[in-house]
Parts: C-alpha cells; structure tokens; sequence
C-alpha cells in the first residue's frame, strides 16, 4: 500500500516499521499523521513516531503526487468512487477524499482541489463470527435465520457482517453480498479483496435496489448480505427478499433493538427477520452484548 | 574503375532521393498510428475506464516504431511510482515523436491533448480525443498530399542528381 504514497512519504513511512497501522492521513501543509493502536502520532524528518508540532509537514506536490498514484493518473476510471469520496485500492484499503464538491444536475459530482487523503488499511478479522454463526446457522437442519445486526458506529459491525458472510458462504450456502459502500468486500475493479467466503457473489458499488433485482433475476441467492440499512425504500427491499424466499443479513445503525423497531421503515418489514444481534464498544469493538430471537 | 565509381555515385545520390522521399512517407504511417492509438485509447476509456497506465502496458507492444517507443517511455515513466504527473510524462515522451519528423502543430495538439489525459471523467476525456483525431484525421491528408507530390518527385531527383554528377565527371 506504501507504493501509493508520494516517494518522499513513502520513505518515511516504510523506514518507520510502523506496527499495527491503521490509518495515515495526509492533510496539505499540515503534519502527517499516522494512527496505530496507541492512537495518533507523527513522524519527523528522520522517521522517528513523534509529536504533530515536530512531524514532517506534507507538501503540495506530496499531496498531488498521492492522487496520481491513487487514481493511476485516470481520474475518469474512478469518478463514481470519487463521487462517493473514497477509492479503494488493492487489499481492500481505503482512501477518503475531502476538498471541494462540484455539483452537478444537484448531485455531487466530483471532488476538486483535494486538500487531504486518509488512507485506512483494511483489516479482516477471521473468527469475528464465531461467537454468533451458531445462532444464525441451524446446522442440524441447514436452515439460516435472516439476521439483522445492530449497533452503534465504530462498534465493529462491518467486520462481524464481513466474517459472518464468509463463514455462511463457506458452509455452502449461495451468497449475494450487495456492497454499496466496497465496504464488505472492499473490491478493487470489481474483486473482492477481502475474503468473504466460498459461494459468494460480490455487487460492488451497487445500489440495493438494483443490486436486489440483479441478485434474485440472475444470481440464485439463497442469502443476500447488506450493510447500513435504515432508509424508508430498505422496507421494499425486504419484502422483495421475503417475497422471492431469500434469507437476509444486514446491519443498521442504533443503540438498541427497542430503538430500532420503532423505526417505520422497519415497521412493515418486521416478520423478515428471525434473529437481531445487538453490538457495543464495551469490552472493544465487536463486543456482543445480546442475541434474540424474534421470529 | 571508372564505370565502379560511376555507379557509386548514381546509386548515393538515388539512396538519398529515396531517403528524402521515405520521410514523407514515414510521416503518413506515423500519422495513421497515432490516430489509431487514440481511437483504441478513446474506446477503452468509454467503454472499459482502462486506466492509462493498463492501457499502455497493453498497447505499447503492439505498435512499432517510433509511436511504440513514445508508448513504452510514458509506460515507463508511470511505471517508476514517482507520482509524476501524467501531463509532464507525456510531454517527455513527445520528445520522441519531435526527433521523428512529426511537424509542429501535430506535435501542439498531442501536448494540449496530453494535458488534459486522465484529468476529467469519461465523457470530457472523449471530447478531448475527438478533438485531437479530427486534427490528427486533417493532418493525414494533408500528409497524404504532400506525400503524392513529392515521394516521386525526390526520387526522380536523386537518380537524375547521381546521372548528371557521373556525365560531369566522365
């Protein structure tokens, strides 16, 4: 991932042997900062972890050099993700883009005088699921329950969805991820960088509903995995799913189950799911705290 | 000995009439190259957003000549992970096709194409190169033209050169 930072950061982060990183943020004419489990820090000129007032300021043409190196100087190549403010890169790491919004016919259409990068490197986490996949797969009868997980952010949701599609898609089961943030399957043009099991089709950048029709009219799922739902149009969705006999998974963002349901997208929709994992930051991210049956 | 050097000297003078001649010629092939690049390049990036960089690795084999080597040095030059800009790789590179007999306004609108490469979306990126091709498309019959005045013209030149030296010198 180094070899898309411009050379002269580049360097300095590959000299510093950095363990556990997770993010490096470039911010124009402000210090580089890199951020591993102890938390934030910069390096200096000579490649030591220090404080941010003595941390090697990124440049200008650092800055430009990083975008030609992330867009491999094809910035039409990645209009949608630009659009969307991010760009994947191979192994599934991700970069967020922030500067100026340039609208178009009322939508954003792209992003211009790009003033910082944060790049987070990906990182799946094997056995994520193992603490759930036994209430959601009946292994005895080779039933699936359609599971909806919830949880507040940053609590490890996408992760726990990431290693519970790879372990359903692994037992056999047809699985349709549809990933409309590359936030599952993390693809880089279209491929799946992140492993998301066996028997998995991945839609990348798809809308759901799009994703749904082209899933049930072409794929033969017999689960369809989600992320974020939350939105009035994700109670069609459901019932589509339902309807067609294609089990779900999916995550939503909210503090509690109670809190959820009261949601009137949800209302309608509430016979879709059979089980709802409740997730916290409390013992870390991806901590369990209640699995309930509800259908 | 004479009639030796007699035939030297026709056979020099008529090689660079036909030198004279191939570089019109040269500059038609060169020409139609270019305008095929940027025809498969124009396709690619509508149809598949093949980045710059895949496309060049792809294509620079498959063109010969001086176009191929302007492609493998922009290859290159991406292929170093320097973070150079597209625009001033291209503009190297174009040195090539100037050391080529590529005259200058074609040469002009490869560098205002070049700078534009990679920086848009899709649909302003085939603007571009529909500009550049019908520039490009003017250029070759202009080329053309020339060519059928004068590839016939230098040729004739040098043998009647070569012919006029041997009958002055005998």
């Amino acid at each position: 991932m180094f070899g898309y930072l411009a050379p002269a950061i580049r360097e300095l982060v590959a000299g510093a042997a950095c363990r556990d990183l997770e993010e490096i943020r470039l911010r124009m004419n402000r210090p580089l900062i890199l951020k591993d489990r102890s938390g934030y820090f910069s390096l200096s000129l000579q490649g030591r972890p220090c404080e941010p007032s003595q941390g090697y300021v990124v440049t200008r043409d650092d800055l430009e050099r990083t975008v030609q190196l992330i867009t491999e100087s094809s910035w039409y190549a990645w209009e949608q993700e630009i659009s969307g403010g991010y760009l994947t890169l191979p192994g599934g790491h991700r970069v967020g883009i922030a500067g100026q919004a340039v609208y178009s016919g009322g939508k954003l259409k792209t992003i211009r005088g790009i003033s910082s990068l944060n790049f987070r490197l990906a990182r799946a986490v094997p056995g994520a699921a193992d603490g759930v996949v036994g209430h959601v797969v009946c292994r005895s009868r080779g039933q699936l329950r359609s599971t909806l997980i919830v949880s507040p952010p940053g609590c490890g949701k996408t992760t726990l969805l990431r290693d519970l599609t790879r372990q359903v898609a692994d037992m056999g089961f047809q699985v349709v991820v549809i990933d409309e943030r590359s936030e599952i399957a993390s693809s880089y043009q279209g491929v799946p960088q992140l492993d998301v099991g066996l028997h998995t089709d991945v839609l990348d950048g798809y809308s759901k509903e799009l994703g749904v029709q082209h899933a049930l009219r072409a794929l033969s799922p017999q689960v369809v995995v989600t992320d974020e739902i939350g939105q009035e149009r994700d109670g069609w969705i459901l019932g589509e799913l339902a309807r067609s006999g294609v089990k779900v998974i999916a995550t939503c963002h909210g503090e509690s189950w109670e809190q959820v349901k009261r949601r009137s997208w949800l209302t309608g929709s509430l016979g879709v799911f059979e089980l709802v994992i409740i997730l916290s930051r409390r013992l870390g991210p991806g901590t369990v705290e209640g699995v309930l049956r509800i259908g | 000995m004479k009639a030796i050097a007699a035939g030297l000297i026709l056979m020099a003078c008529s090689g660079m009439g036909f030198v004279l001649a191939s570089s019109y010629t040269q500059r038609v092939y060169h020409l139609r190259e270019l305008i095929r690049l940027m025809q498969v390049l124009e396709s690619e990036i509508q149809f598949s957003r093949t980045t710059l960089p895949t496309f060049l690795a792809v294509q620079a084999p498959l063109f010969r000549g001086v176009v191929g080597r302007f492609l493998t040095a922009l290859s290159q030059g991406l292929q170093a992970g320097t973070g150079e800009s597209f625009a001033a790789l291209w503009q190297q590179a174009l040195g090539i096709l100037a050391d080529n007999g590529l005259p200058p306004d074609v040469l002009e609108d490869l560098h205002f194409c070049g700078a534009a490469l990679g920086r848009s979306d899709a649909a302003e990126q085939s603007k571009q190169i529909q500009q550049l091709l019908i520039r490009l498309e003017r250029a070759l019959a202009a080329a053309e033209q020339e060519r059928d005045q004068h590839v016939r013209l230098w040729q004739y030149l040098g043998v009647a050169a070569g012919l006029f030296l041997v009958l002055l010198l005998i």
